[in-house]
């Protein structure tokens, strides 16, 4: 799935914390891959 | 047991939450006083336009006091443990929601005062500084990630306690809680810190409580507010402007 940034960091291209990942797997504990 | 010894059994041992005006002589002499409390709290975070976490949160709050002439010394310790619900969005924008990530939060606080007493009322100002953690399990979810919380802050705060008929004590309580610097630590793209400033936060605590002569107990609803600014950008990430709402019941045993 491609992501969609806020409207507000289209033009910076920043990523928000907070949203979570829409891709099945997801992220484990602070950032180790599982 | 002198002064130091009084002073090091208190900062090696002690934690917690509430607070006695009264420095009398008596207190002086009896050592540190403690103060144990369980407690249930409602917590929310919120980051305006992208999501809320809320749910209930079970703790308890440890605490020891001197009392020296010069002012009273103060360790306070909280643990709360709980099970919240996400609800905001995916990367792609799809609505999402979580429910029952633990959320784990640990507030540690080293703080001196000084009161004086008014015309019936008792009256304490302290300061100090504090340190507020916050884990949020939410990778047990497909999609989620763990992010953990810390800030570190300034606390300034004022109480009063008068007394009422029949052994009966009321106090009220309200601090301001400045922000010296908030490090945020996300499970995204194998981890990111962002550092959070400025920010500040804020109580206010209203304390019914029952004296005795062996131990007190008390009842005391509490509420603690925070607002940080949006963070730095890290590795294109960043953490954006929030705020969180805390209202607590506690049940005061103080000996």
């Amino acid at each position: 799935m491609d992501e969609v940034l806020p409207a507000a960091d289209v033009a910076t291209g920043r990523r928000v914390c907070g949203r979570k990942q829409a891709f099945a797997g997801g992220i484990g504990h602070f950032g180790v891959a599982r | 047991m002198n002064v130091l010894q009084m002073l090091a059994v208190c900062v090696l041992l002690g934690a917690g939450e509430g607070g006695q005006a009264n420095a009398t002589v008596d207190q002086m002499l009896t050592g540190p006083r403690w103060e144990v409390a369980p407690e249930i709290s409602y917590y929310r975070y919120t980051e305006p336009g992208t999501m809320k976490i809320d749910g209930l949160l079970y703790g308890v709050a440890v605490s020891c006091t001197c009392y020296r002439p010069h002012g009273l010394f103060r360790v306070d310790g909280e643990f709360a443990v709980g099970n919240v619900d996400y609800e905001g969005s995916l990367t792609d924008g799809t609505p999402y929601t979580m429910d029952g990530d633990t959320d784990l939060l640990l507030n540690l606080r080293l703080l001196w005062g000084q009161s004086w007493p008014v015309e019936g009322w008792d009256n304490l100002f302290y300061a100090g500084v504090g340190y507020r953690g916050l884990n949020d399990y939410a990778g047990q979810d497909p999609a989620g990630y763990d992010r953990q919380s810390n800030y570190v802050y300034l606390p300034l705060g004022l109480k009063t306690y008068h007394e009422l008929a029949g052994h009966w004590q009321i106090g009220v309580g309200g601090e301001f809680d400045l922000l010296l610097i908030g490090v945020q630590i996300s499970g995204v793209d194998n981890g990111v810190v962002n550092i959070q400033w400025p920010g500040y936060g804020a109580r206010a605590s209203v304390e019914l409580r029952h004296r005795a002569k062996s131990a007190d107990l008390a009842i005391a609803p509490f509420v603690q507010y925070w607002w940080i600014e949006e963070s730095n950008t890290s590795d294109g990430w960043y953490e954006p402007r929030n705020n969180t709402v805390q209202y607590r019941l506690s049940l005061i045993w103080r000996f």
